[in-house]
């Protein structure tokens, strides 16, 4: 039976050179899905960047706006002071017309 | 944390070489508000804790005549009280009310004590009342002629026991807690805090008298109203920063004080 010995072992090298096909092939297609994975990875990653760069300029915008709301809160302050000591000395100076 | 003293003699001529001193440590413990008591030496000189809220944002002040002035009281008291109620850190009428301990006529504290509350009803002022070995006739006064105006009135100092508590509470008052709540024996009064409700409780130092343990028998000071906020709050069952919170809160609704930045 050598020919029929010589068929068999064909078929199973076959066989296995259809598995390694398929292998290879699943292989490719993953490979591909990782690809375009990096890619969009990379793409969200930069956008990311990008946001994370703006957040970091607006909140230095933030902060510059509260240094400033905190100066004006320190003028206010002072004309605040100013003005309760002249309206003190309003309230002392006005004669007294209560009988 | 935010505290409040909102009793204080900033006046006081044991301030006199280090005042600003004082007012900076105040202010590093965490001091939002003072409330300058304008009693001073009493009339004709009105004016002792404007001068202070004048020179100094945290501070505020009252005018009024200390019970144991009544007898400087002159003719143009009433109407310059009333005249300078309407400073613009002019939150209170006080310290004013009844004290029978030193000896001053109470013929002569009554009609005091009455036309002040008179002039503070006028303004729809709060008033801050000291009370000594006068319990009965202060809270009396109080009830009949100022608890139905339904305006705040600050029990300065309270020493009294949980019924004396209740009686103020009933009315609407507020009970102010200073140095003596800390000492050993006064165990009745760290009572009365404990049945406070929170709304209604503040802290004081009374500086530079009555300072908190562990200052005691020294000069009291501004700063020191943390030491009574501990104690206050340990008897309450709260953390120091809840009850600074709430009776810094308390204080701000009391005078009306919106000043919502810390510069």
């Amino acid at each position: 039976m050598p020919e029929e010995n010589g068929t068999g072992r064909l078929d199973r090298i076959e066989r296995a050179l259809e598995l390694l096909i398929s292998d290879h092939e699943q292989f490719r297609q993953d490979l591909k899905q990782l690809l375009i994975a990096q890619v969009l990875m990379q793409d969200n990653l930069e956008k990311l960047t990008k946001r994370a760069e703006e957040n970091t300029r607006q909140l230095e915008i933030v902060r510059e706006r509260d240094r400033d709301q905190d100066k004006r809160i320190t003028a206010l302050d002072e004309r605040v002071d100013k003005l309760v000591v002249a309206i003190g000395e309003f309230i002392r100076s006005r004669p007294n017309t209560i009988q | 944390m935010q505290l409040v003293d909102s009793h204080c003699h900033l006046d006081d001529a044991q301030f006199d070489s280090d005042r600003e001193s004082v007012i900076n440590r105040a202010r590093d413990a965490g001091l939002k508000y003072m409330l300058a008591i304008g009693t001073g030496n009493g009339p004709p000189d009105l004016e002792a804790a404007i001068r202070l809220a004048e020179a100094y944002s945290p501070v505020y002040a009252t005018v009024g005549v200390h019970p144991n002035d009544a007898l400087k009281v002159g003719p143009s008291t009433f109407h310059d009280l009333e005249r300078l109620l309407q400073h613009p850190k002019v939150k209170a009428l006080g310290e004013i009310g009844l004290d029978y301990h030193w000896g001053v006529p109470k013929e002569s504290q009554h009609p005091v004590f009455l036309r002040q509350l008179e002039a503070a009803a006028g303004a729809r002022m709060p008033v801050v009342i000291h009370t000594r070995d006068a319990w009965a006739d202060t809270i009396e006064t109080l009830r009949l002629h100022w608890a139905p105006t339904g305006l705040a009135c600050i029990m300065h100092c309270f020493t009294g026991d949980a019924g004396q508590a209740e009686e103020c509470l009933n009315m609407g008052f507020y009970l102010a807690f200073g140095g003596v709540t800390t000492f050993p024996k006064a165990a009745q009064i760290r009572e009365a805090a404990r049945i406070s409700p929170a709304g209604r409780l503040l802290l004081e130092t009374d500086a530079p008298y009555l300072a908190p343990v562990p200052h005691r028998g020294k000069r009291n000071e501004p700063a020191f109203v943390a030491r009574t906020a501990e104690v206050v709050a340990a008897v309450r069952g709260v953390t120091v920063e809840e009850l600074a919170a709430q009776t810094t809160a308390n204080f701000e609704q009391i005078f009306q004080l919106s000043r919502c930045m810390d510069s």
